[in-house]
């Protein structure tokens, strides 16, 4: 794209052009103006012949035009000295800041003499004479009438005595840079001017400002005396805001004359120039200005505040640069302000300035930006960047990717033009609309699961009613057994993630999109075709619905299946061969290892398999080099992050063999069915496990293909390994399921690569097969919408109690209920009901048998028959309620009536209930939990920085003013 | 990518092998069953019976009558879990807590007596510690004449909250009183639901009875249900504990006294009882069924005699009506077998037998038993006549083992005893002047058993005829082995 504006009078817009002289319109009395003009170069060449061409058409041109170099190596003294009726070039040192060289290039040359008042026209002499001088930068260039509509402004409001024009983005858009320029006390600088915002003559009324940039800055000569010019300690940043504020104090009035535009270039702050030899950091740099800035001009009283304000910015600054991994970052922020607090080169600067003040504070406050226009600015940057990376990665291509190998073309949908718009957008993007379909086919096959409720099965306990009580079960249980470690996982989801209820009904129910999107990013990174990709996406959401884990209300493997993706991601940048020199990404291998710590907490077996398989792959596929060691750091990293679950795995192995809720799914899998083991679907799954058949025969198909077969391959072994772990599992007595999930994983993965590259082929047999494939995966879809809620999955109350008792549970009560189950001629199951009953993780964290010594004693008593005492028992174990459901054991409730101490209370048809009489016994519960801090203070910093290591690097953006020369910085 | 798979052919039989060994390895191994019981499951726990109380009812004073309690700690099994810690004795004592104890079992085996007395008041058999486990105790009356002449021998009873009797009677020619004993510190209530022959009975007097703590209340049935024959009673303890008993006095028409007996108490109402131990010999043998549903039910009956099961012409369908009682003669079926009786019903119902002398000058009566599951405890009074143990497998063959010790807890006869499958075996227990206990353990199949006492088929002169059945129940000790289990998820659905 041609950057460069065409030369001549085109450039600017009609409108710029002069087409009247400065009369007044109010009819006062004319002004005589002479305009001493300083440009200041530096660099500029590429910019120069346009404020060349510019001050060529100015009309009416400044009186006098001094023009100084900073040192440059290329051509811009030449440049300069060839603009039109410039005074000898003045040059001075690169280190020179911009108010100092326009302090030395008038030294060298003063301002324009007031010419004589007898001219051509008569004797103006009793015509008063303004004197002023007009700053410009290399990289701007005023438009034609810039200069008269200044003075205008300047002839009609005789009192301001600097003026601003309005910068408008080089060369000709409509973008808005500055009308005028304010700073928050906090010493944000601050346009006004949303990002991008285009000039529609929004802004095009004149009115006063705090400060105009020195671009285009129209200043009165007495001003620019008074005011000794631009502060010397500020070379660059501020200096322009410093110096509107000082004239402001001084009873100047600063203003923006909309009417005057001046194109600005931003050489410094699109980073065409670099801002030269600074030393220091430039954001340092910026923030100790801001600072010098406000401090040497605040009132007085604010100064206390001012600084502790400084300082809970600093520090929230430097808490975003840790987690942003730019801890550099972090020592900018201090040294700028512990620099420019103790330096106390601001209080003598207050000193200097005591004299100015001839406006008091509270009659400029008005012009300084609020604190909260800072923070809303912060927050539109950092949701705009959020916005941005996300429709960056909706686009179903990489946007940096350009189409150049043959292989991106294929990918790259021809679109007939005249196809309607979501016709085109369909085409162009299929998993958008095959996904579409997944997330209403969700809500359409959880129907009778949304609402009010838990979601409940007998392997899935109630979700914790609030996330309090989330908090303290993930890190409390009885002593001597470990909280399971998903329930930290899911406490910091459900915080994002509307509480515990709406984090399960998202997982569960959501799962098959969850799921199909975390494959489809995965696939993303090594299947081309768009169809092929879809497809695998959507098969693989499906495949959670077959595998039974949604409709048995298996949490660990959903979740497995959502992360299981994302970890192949992460595992193939590491591990995939790139034409770089450095191979792997560490980003990557933090990430990983965040996936292996929530698939060793939700589906240990799982977890366990895939850690083996990325060790041994790490050691003999990779070589222990970079990217292995990668891989086993992942493994490693995992492992630490459950820590406390980790040694407890060890301990129990038969842990391994259960997923997220508790030990009912030990049962899960393929039973002693050989069609179920070979299939991967296990007993009790909602699909019939032939439907898995023709997805296998095409993924042995597809091995046929002759040439890329590495991913085909890849897919195949983890089907193999699932189906190796599924034996090993349902032989040792534990459950399967997400092992089972895995098999169908893989022979998606195959089927998808060799779709994707055979997708294209015009074969009958080919597009046969895929017909096939195609037509299975449709059937399941319909299967699944109309059998989603079959199901032991099911919603309903947290507690199957009477209403009285589970409110009986909370405060200040804080009741305990024992809920005693009898099957006829078996023995008596019980549970000690209180502080809202079984939720999640109680399974696992169950009391031990020691603890519930006391009361297995009682009840067995009481099964006998019981001794009398059992009433005075039950009270000393603090228990206030004896619940049977029904069916209800007739000897036992006979029992229970005739024990004294115990009388009936009202209960649910069917069931019965007794009050256990505590008047006279304070008892004391036998179940306690511990809370183990010391593991969850450590898993909590081991997570911020794993989280934070896998997170992209922040980096310190400086805010350079638009208008900013750039120079070298003096010191 | 290794170049052997870089073959098609290859690939797809290494695929198709790999996932046929794996197949193969599925076939040849089975899965193993999933450990799915609850984290904190174990072993369930054992109940120790560490504490007993067992009610002993007396008859009320009349005639020249000798009452005595016998109890015993008995022998138990090998491994049988008894509380810890030393033996503290167990009193017999009157039910007023500050009365003082007349007699105590000192030791495990040994039977404990009170001093026979001739104005007799309830005993309890109380204690805690090693030696509650599986303490029995019979309360017994003897009489030469009056109103209670005859034996009256009855198992000191568990309190408890549900009983059944079937074969009281309000009409004039007995005197039946249920007599509730509340052994424990609070007050008790309980309900009675009366059946009669003529169906469900509305008695307000017999609802909402308060049993007194450490005291007794009598339900008189000639007052509370006048006239009412072939009564069966449900006695429901709505709070508090009660042991219950019905003592019941027959006469004949002209007011000469016609024995005295407890009624045992029958099983709770099922589709299957069994009535055991209907005594050799002659006499009455009246079986009464009640029906406490709410449909009518179908009876069939079932003789186990000792030559097997049969079943007796026009009973093989009994109509009870809903909420009634009916009384069948079955002297006339039996033919003086020992014999015991299986009832299968459409409804729930339940049973006993009543049983007189040839002479029909005292009678006993026996409820209907579940069968057996483990050893059952009885101590026999002394008894001038030897006494029957009937052993009877309703089903399959069954087999049972038993001791008889003295009351020093000698063994006197340890026996195994088989019984064919429907048949009833007795085994004749010869006189003993003294106390004696007996363990009847059930080792084979389903096995119901009772002891009875009948008068010698020719008796001497001035012999008053003794009439006595007891039930044989396994024992609290074993029926408490179910303990409970910790399971969370046993508070859900």
């Amino acid at each position: 794209m041609e950057q460069e504006a065409p030369a001549g009078w085109e450039f600017f817009d009609s409108v710029d052009f002069p087409t009247d002289h400065i009369d007044d319109p109010m009819g006062r009395p004319r002004v005589r103006h002479v305009v001493t003009a300083v440009v200041v170069g530096h660099e500029g060449a590429a910019w120069l012949p346009r404020l060349s061409e510019a001050l060529w058409a100015l009309n009416p041109r400044p009186d006098r035009l001094i023009a100084v170099d900073t040192g440059s190596t290329d051509e811009t003294a030449e440049l300069l000295a060839a603009m039109p009726g410039v005074e000898p070039v003045v040059s001075v040192s690169a280190r020179t800041g911009f108010g100092m060289a326009v302090a030395r290039g008038l030294e060298a040359h003063g301002f324009a003499p007031i010419p004589s008042a007898v001219g051509p026209y008569g004797d103006d002499g009793h015509m008063p004479v303004v004197e002023w001088l007009w700053l410009l930068h290399d990289d701007c260039a005023p438009a034609p009438k810039a200069l008269e509509k200044l003075l205008l402004q300047a002839t009609m409001s005789p009192a301001t005595g600097v003026w601003g024009p309005k910068l408008r983005l080089w060369p000709r858009d409509r973008e808005l840079l500055e009308v005028g320029v304010t700073t928050s006390l906090g010493g944000r600088r601050d346009t006004g001017i949303e990002n991008g915002e285009l000039d529609q003559g929004q802004h095009d009324q004149p009115r006063n400002v705090l400060a105009v940039s020195s671009a285009g800055m129209l200043v009165r000569r007495d001003v620019w005396e008074a005011l000794h010019g631009f502060d010397p300690r500020l070379p660059m940043f501020r200096d322009d805001i410093d110096f509107g504020w000082r004239a402001s104090r001084a009873g100047y009035q600063v203003g923006v004359a909309p009417d005057a535009v001046i194109y600005h270039a931003q050489a410094a702050a699109t980073g065409e120039r670099a801002l030269a030899g600074t030393r220091r950091h430039a954001y340092q740099l910026d923030r100790a200005h801001a600072y010098y800035t406000v401090l040497a001009n605040a009132p007085g009283k604010l100064l206390p505040l001012l600084i502790l304000r400084f300082l809970f910015g600093t520090v929230l600054r430097s808490i975003w640069f840790l987690i942003g991994k730019t801890p550099s970052g972090a020592v900018d922020e201090w040294t700028a302000l512990l620099g420019t607090l103790l330096a106390g080169g601001w209080t003598q600067a207050r000193k200097n300035r005591r004299n100015l003040d001839q406006v008091p504070y509270d009659h400029i406050k008005g012009l300084f930006s609020r604190s909260v226009h800072a923070l809303r600015h912060n927050l539109e940057e950092t949701t705009g960047t959020i916005s941005e990376r996300i429709r960056e990665a909706w686009a179903d291509e990489p946007e940096e990717q350009v189409v150049t190998t043959a292989r991106r073309a294929k990918s790259t949908a021809r679109v007939a033009v005249d196809q309607p718009r979501w016709r085109r957008q369909l085409i162009r993007r299929p998993f958008l609309g095959a996904w579409v379909v997944l997330a209403i086919g969700a809500l359409i096959a959880a129907r009778d699961l949304i609402g009010g409720g838990f979601l409940r099965s007998n392997l899935l306990l109630p979700a914790h009613e609030n996330i309090a009580a989330l908090w303290h079960a993930a890190a409390s249980a009885p002593p001597g057994v470990t909280p399971p470690a998903w329930l930290a996982q899911l406490w910091a989801f459900s915080t994002v993630m509307f509480g515990p209820s709406g984090a399960t009904n998202i997982l569960l129910l959501g799962a098959v999109p969850l799921a199909a999107l975390a494959a489809w990013a995965m696939l993303r990174s090594f299947v081309v075709d768009r169809v092929a990709r879809a497809w695998g996406a959507a098969a693989y959401g499906l495949a959670v619905f077959t595998n039974g884990a949604i409709s048995q209300g298996r949490l660990g493997t959903c979740v497995a299946a959502i992360v299981l993706p994302l970890l192949g991601a992460a595992v193939h940048t590491v591990a995939r061969r790139r034409r770089v020199y450095v191979q792997g990404s560490w980003r990557a291998a933090w990430f990983a290892g965040i996936c292996l710590a929530v698939l060793f907490a939700f589906t240990p077996a799982l977890g366990l398999l895939i850690a083996v398989i990325l060790v041994l792959g790490a050691v003999f596929g990779l070589g222990w080099r970079r990217q292995g060691r990668q891989l086993v750091f992942s493994v490693v990293l995992g492992l630490l992050l459950v820590l406390p679950w980790t040694i407890d795995l060890v301990q129990h192995p038969s842990k391994l063999g259960q997923e997220a809720g508790g030990p009912p799914t030990a049962a899960v899998g393929p039973g002693n069915s050989l069609q179920h083991l070979l299939t991967g679907t296990p007993i009790g799954a909602p699909a019939p496990w032939w439907f898995a058949v023709p997805l296998i025969l095409v993924a042995l198909v597809s091995l046929l293909r002759e040439s890329r077969q590495r991913y085909e391959l890849l897919g195949w072994f983890a089907a193999l390994a699932g189906l190796a772990g599924t034996l090993v599992a349902s032989r040792l007595g534990g459950g399967s399921g997400p092992l089972m999930f895995l098999m169908t994983a893989g022979w998606i993965i195959a089927v998808t690569v060799a779709w994707d590259s055979v997708g294209k082929s015009t074969e009958i047999i080919v597009q046969g097969v895929l017909g096939i494939v195609l037509l299975t995966t449709v059937v399941t879809a319909g299967f699944w919408l109309v059998r989603g809620t079959d199901g032991p999955l099911w919603s309903g109350p947290a507690q199957d109690l009477p209403a009285y008792l589970v409110s009986s549970q909370d405060p200040p009560d804080n009741q305990s209920i024992l809920v005693v189950r009898k099957a006829p001629a078996g023995q008596m199951r019980f549970s000690l009901v209180k502080d809202g009953g079984p939720r999640m993780g109680a399974l696992e964290a169950a009391p031990t048998p020691a603890q519930t010594k006391p009361i297995t004693d009682v009840l067995a008593t009481l099964g006998g028959g019981g001794s009398g005492e059992e009433g005075r028992q039950l009270a000393a174990l603090a228990i206030d309620y004896v619940y049977l459901p029904g069916p209800v054991d007739p000897t036992l409730a006979s029992t229970l009536d005739s024990l004294p101490g115990l009388t009936r209370a009202s209960a649910n048809d069917g069931d019965a209930a007794w009050l256990v009489d505590r008047s006279k016994i304070d008892g004391k519960t036998p179940l306690h939990d511990q809370t183990h801090t010391m593991w969850r203070i450590l898993g909590l910093i081991g997570w911020i920085i794993a989280l934070v290591f896998c997170l992209p690097t922040v980096r310190r953006t400086v805010a350079v003013p638009h208008g900013t020369h750039a120079r070298r910085d003096p010191r | 990518m290794s170049p052997l798979l870089s073959d098609p052919r290859l690939r797809l039989g290494a695929v198709i092998a790999a996932m046929a060994v794996l197949a193969g390895l599925g076939v040849v191994t089975h899965p193993k069953k999933p450990d799915t019981s609850p984290a904190a499951a174990t072993e369930p726990a054992r109940t120790v019976v560490n504490r007993t109380a067992l009610s002993c009812p007396v008859l009320a004073a009349g005639g020249k009558l000798a009452s005595v309690v016998n109890g015993v700690s008995p022998t138990l099994p090998e491994g049988t879990p008894t509380a810890t810690g030393s033996a503290q004795p167990l009193t017999i004592a009157p039910l007023p807590a500050t009365s003082n104890p007349v007699g105590s079992i000192l030791k495990r085996g040994f039977i404990g007596s009170s001093p026979v007395v001739v104005k007799p008041e309830p005993l309890s058999i109380e204690g805690t510690g090693p030696l509650a486990a599986g303490t029995v105790g019979t309360s017994t009356t003897t009489a030469e004449e009056g109103v209670n002449s005859g034996m009256a021998s009855v198992p000191c009873q568990q309190p408890g909250s549900d009983f059944w009797f079937v074969g009281a009677s309000g009409a004039s020619d007995r005197r039946d009183v249920l007599v509730l004993t509340n052994l424990d510190s609070i007050n008790a209530e309980v309900n009675v639901t009366v059946y009669a022959r003529t169906g469900q009975q509305d008695l307000p007097a017999a609802r909402g009875i308060v049993v007194p703590a450490r005291g007794t209340a009598f339900l008189f049935l000639k007052q509370v249900a006048p006239n009412l024959r072939d009564i069966a009673m449900h006695v429901e303890s709505t709070g508090g504990r009660v042991a219950a008993a019905v003592r019941s006095n027959a006469s004949t028409g002209n007011s000469v006294p016609a024995g005295v007996d407890w009624l045992n108490t029958s099983a709770a109402p099922a589709t299957k009882v069994f009535v055991p131990a209907a005594a050799p010999g002659g006499g009455l043998r009246i079986l009464s069924i009640a029906n406490p549903s709410d449909l009518q039910a179908s009876v069939s009956l079932t003789i186990n005699g000792p030559n097997g099961s049969f079943k007796p012409a026009g009973y093989e369908t009994v109509p009870v009506a809903a909420g009634s009682v009916k009384t069948i003669m079955l002297d006339p079926v039996l033919h003086g077998d020992p014999s015991a009786i299986t009832l299968t019903s459409d409804q729930p119902v339940t049973a006993s037998m009543r049983m007189t002398d040839a002479a029909r000058s005292e009678f006993a009566s026996i409820g209907s038993a579940d069968a057996l599951t483990g050893p059952a405890y009885l101590v026999l009074p002394a008894h001038k006549q030897p006494v029957v143990l009937q052993v009877t497998a309703p089903g399959k063959t069954g087999s049972v083992k038993f001791e008889l010790r003295d009351l020093a807890g000698r063994a006197l006869i340890t026996r195994a005893l088989d019984v064919v499958g429907g048949a009833t075996s007795q085994v004749s227990l010869p006189a003993q002047p003294r106390p004696t206990y007996l363990m009847v353990q059930q080792t084979r199949g389903t096995v119901v058993a009772g002891v009875t006492l009948m008068p010698a088929a020719k008796p001497a002169k001035d012999d008053v005829a003794q009439v006595a059945a007891w039930p044989l129940t396994t024992s609290l000790v074993f029926r408490a082995q179910l303990g409970a289990q910790p399971d969370v998820s046993a508070a859900l659905r």
